[in-house]
């Protein structure tokens, strides 16, 4: 890979966007309850992530980015998150910034270049804007299903720690980042 | 912060408007018209599992050609979608992108070379109906083509100059190559300028009549042959059916590895897929790998006749699985690019450019087998290797890599793990994968790979475009290279695709009129064809699978 290019002006990058919600507040012992987590990735890394940087990316060889995300569901006493509910998951999402022949884009011969996304089920996506191509890449949802037995009869309260860290690349960096969400209850009887 | 403009790559597509219903987006690229050659827009959709292009020439109408028989595996593959690095010394200067005009290789060209091909003559020994390829007396503006010796120096020279990765594998072909007698000679100056893996594309049957050929041509610096073999019955393989078991013999006192070529044709030869697999496996000693090439068609068809002889590489891959009872399946294959992980991987570790299929994903496809040596199964290399984990590990560690990490911590780390994925249980008796793998990537030493200790093949697949299902997504990623004596370096499916602008421009160029050629070697053209010597001979075992039943039915066509 070629030297890094500071990019001026980068924002700082930090988690957004953390939403962690229940499909029942309340359920019975036998039955189960999906969680589910939603969050991104907000900053300079994603700003970066546009045309004009793809462009000069793909002039440089530096043609494929992968974000790592983690994510981890724990049980809080005492308002501290101590106990593990949901071991750490780790998925990885990549795009691959490649030399279209789309005959639709615009200035074709000027602006070749585009990126696709490969998401963490291993499907990929070629986006219709720069917005979405963001969208799929800083963008990470999961859900999970437990079952009265995971958590026990009683009140609990959750919450979900989240990151995501990416390579060094001639628009960024290498870099990590963290958050946690706020705590949800809920009562299995 | 910067105001971020939103380029659109899609709008309300104008040509992806033309999908029709059950039909099923999937991109946009640029194709030509079969019958004009214009350049156009081509869409890529999904109708019924299967993935096809559609196109419109203003002249002459709408073209809708299969491009791959399974979406599913379309999908997967599509995963594997990355770009190469081209190579840093084009011989066309393009400030545009025209393909596949000017081809030779160009400034926007992605990938460097794989494996070259000189045609050292297009005369043949044999006349198939099908080949569009060997020059025949009758044919207006017919040229016999066999560049010199220094002519063929020069083209290698060119190839050795591809930076940041020389070309270093070339592939000799035709017409039919043993036809030329300075053939030895050939190898050896490709040698001498450095190439280190030479194949000669044959069909094998002078070297079936002259056993000490394949031994002169090993002596010469040849690493294997590219045999052409259709199918196990004289009707599918009339070329060379009673010939290879011949062949395959001279190799095997040459000890010269031949790697099976198939070309498959729909309701021709796909009936027989798995049987030239077993017949391959049957002379494993000797036959190494397998290179099915699903047909392109040539010339002028209709589309019933296309859809008669058209199959794809996904419907290759299920005749596999279907004919070898599910001894190789659909989910054993990967797409070419798949290599990118490994080549990054090393790159990475060495600061070095490395040698990088990075050909379009819908281009190829292989797999390994290995022969199980108590059931005499084949058993894929899939059955025991995570290969999607490791591939995921070994892109996590380049990033490592990029980022800063010691190479010597990251070595350490990959030694700790290569075993994880590997199950040692179903590992074939006798391999050691992970070894295998930490000396090609650690310690660089590609010896031991392709030559296991125990019975193995690999099962490769290429399906080279024609006009009605080019696709400039695929031209521009093409690592399969023509030298020609201009000094280009053509994409295979721009010199065969458009034969026109390419291949019988260049032959007529730098090739003789055949009365010229026979005026001036004093030879026939007609002289040099195979008179079916050892077919009549009816003294041997034919390629057929492991039995005596030779089904003798009807040669058409030669
Ligand atoms: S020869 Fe044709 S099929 Fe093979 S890599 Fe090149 S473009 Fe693809
Ligand atoms: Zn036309």
């Amino acid at each position: 890979m070629q030297d890094f290019t500071p990019l001026q002006g980068l924002r700082r990058n930090k988690i957004s966007g953390v939403s962690f919600s229940t499909s029942r507040e309340t359920f019975p012992y036998d039955e189960s309850c999906t969680l589910k987590v939603k969050f991104g990735v907000d900053g300079g890394i994603r700003d970066s992530f546009r045309h004009e940087i793809w462009m000069d990316a793909h002039k440089r060889n530096d043609k494929y980015i992968r974000i790592t995300y983690k994510l981890e569901i724990k049980k809080v006493y005492a308002g501290l998150a101590l106990k593990s509910l949901i071991k750490p998951v780790k998925a990885v999402k990549k795009a691959s910034i490649y030399w279209t022949r789309n005959p639709e884009m615009v200035n074709l011969f000027e602006k070749k270049v585009w990126a696709l996304i490969i998401d963490e089920r291993r499907t990929t996506h070629i986006p219709a804007t720069e917005e979405e191509a963001r969208k799929k890449l800083f963008e990470f949802e999961a859900s999970f299903q437990i079952l009265g037995a995971d958590v026990g009869v009683g009140k609990h309260t959750l919450r979900a720690q989240v990151g995501a860290s990416w390579g060094k690349h001639i628009f960024s960096e290498k870099g990590t980042v963290s958050g946690n969400s706020s705590s949800i209850k809920i009562t299995c009887t | 912060m910067a105001q971020i403009e939103d380029i659109k790559f899609r709008q309300t597509s104008k040509f992806g408007k033309d999908l029709r219903q059950g039909e099923q987006f999937i991109r946009l690229t640029q194709s030509i018209c079969p019958e004009c050659n214009k350049i156009l827009p081509a869409t890529i959709f999904e109708r019924e599992e299967k993935v096809f292009m559609r196109k419109t020439c203003s002249q002459h109408g709408e073209i809708e050609e299969l491009y791959f028989g399974s979406f599913e595996m379309y999908k997967r593959f599509s995963t594997f979608w990355i770009d190469g690095k081209g190579t840093l010394a084009p011989n066309v200067p393009m400030e545009k992108c025209a393909c596949p005009t000017n081809c030779g290789l160009c400034t926007n060209h992605l990938s460097h070379t794989g494996l070259s091909n000189i045609i050292v003559t297009n005369r043949c020994d044999l006349t198939c109906w099908y080949c569009f390829f060997y020059v025949k007396k009758g044919l207006e503006g017919a040229y016999v083509y066999e560049p010199t010796t220094s002519q063929i120096t020069a083209m290698v020279k060119t190839l050795r100059a591809e930076r940041p990765v020389p070309g270093n594998s070339l592939q000799i072909t035709g017409g039919e190559p043993t036809l030329r007698d300075d053939l030895a000679d050939i190898i050896k100056i490709i040698r001498a300028e450095g190439v280190d893996h030479i194949q000669l594309n044959t069909n094998g049957i002078n070297l079936a009549l002259d056993p000490d050929l394949a031994t002169r041509l090993k002596q010469a610096g040849l690493s294997n042959l590219y045999l052409s073999f259709d199918g196990v019955t004289p009707k599918t393989n009339p070329k060379n059916y009673w010939e290879v078991p011949y062949t395959l013999e001279s190799c095997r006192k040459a000890n010269l590895g031949v790697v099976f070529v198939p070309t498959v044709i729909k309701s021709i030869n796909d009936h027989e897929l798995g049987d030239i697999l077993r017949f391959a496996q049957e002379n494993m000693d000797v036959v190494k790998a397998i290179s099915y090439q699903p047909v392109s068609l040539t010339g002028r068809m209709s589309k019933k006749e296309r859809e008669k002889y058209r199959i794809t590489i996904p419907d290759c891959i299920d005749r596999i699985e279907e004919q070898t009872d599910g001894q190789v399946t659909r989910d054993d294959w990967f797409p070419v690019p798949s290599c990118s992980p490994v080549t990054h991987f090393i790159e990475a570790f060495t600061k070095k450019p490395q040698y990088d299929l990075s050909i379009h994903f819908a281009c190829g496809a292989g797999t390994y087998v290995f022969e199980d040596s108590e059931t005499k199964k084949l058993v894929p290399m899939m059955s025991f290797v995570d290969i999607p984990a490791l591939f995921e590990y070994l892109e996590e560690k380049t990033d490592e890599l990029n980022s800063g990490a010691s190479s010597y911590l990251i070595a350490a780390k990959f030694l700790s793990h290569i075993n994880g994925f590997v199950d040692k249980k179903k590992q074939p008796n006798g391999l050691s994968f992970a070894k295998l793998l930490t000396n090609a990537i650690l310690k660089h030493d590609y010896s031991s790979v392709g030559q296991f200790h125990i019975r193995s093949l690999f099962l490769g697949m290429m399906h080279f475009q024609d006009k009605y299902n080019q696709d400039e997504e695929r031209l521009q990623r093409c690592d399969i290279h023509y030298l020609t004596p201009d000094l280009r370096i053509i994409p295979f499916c721009s010199f065969n695709v458009i034969p026109e602008w390419y291949r019988d421009r260049i032959q007529q160029k730098y090739g003789l009129p055949i009365a010229e050629w026979e005026a001036k070697t004093g030879e026939k053209l007609e002289q040099a064809l195979y008179r079916g010597t050892l077919r009549r001979a009816n003294r041997h075992q034919p390629a057929s699978c492991g039995t005596n039943e030779v089904r003798i039915e009807p040669i058409t066509g030669t």
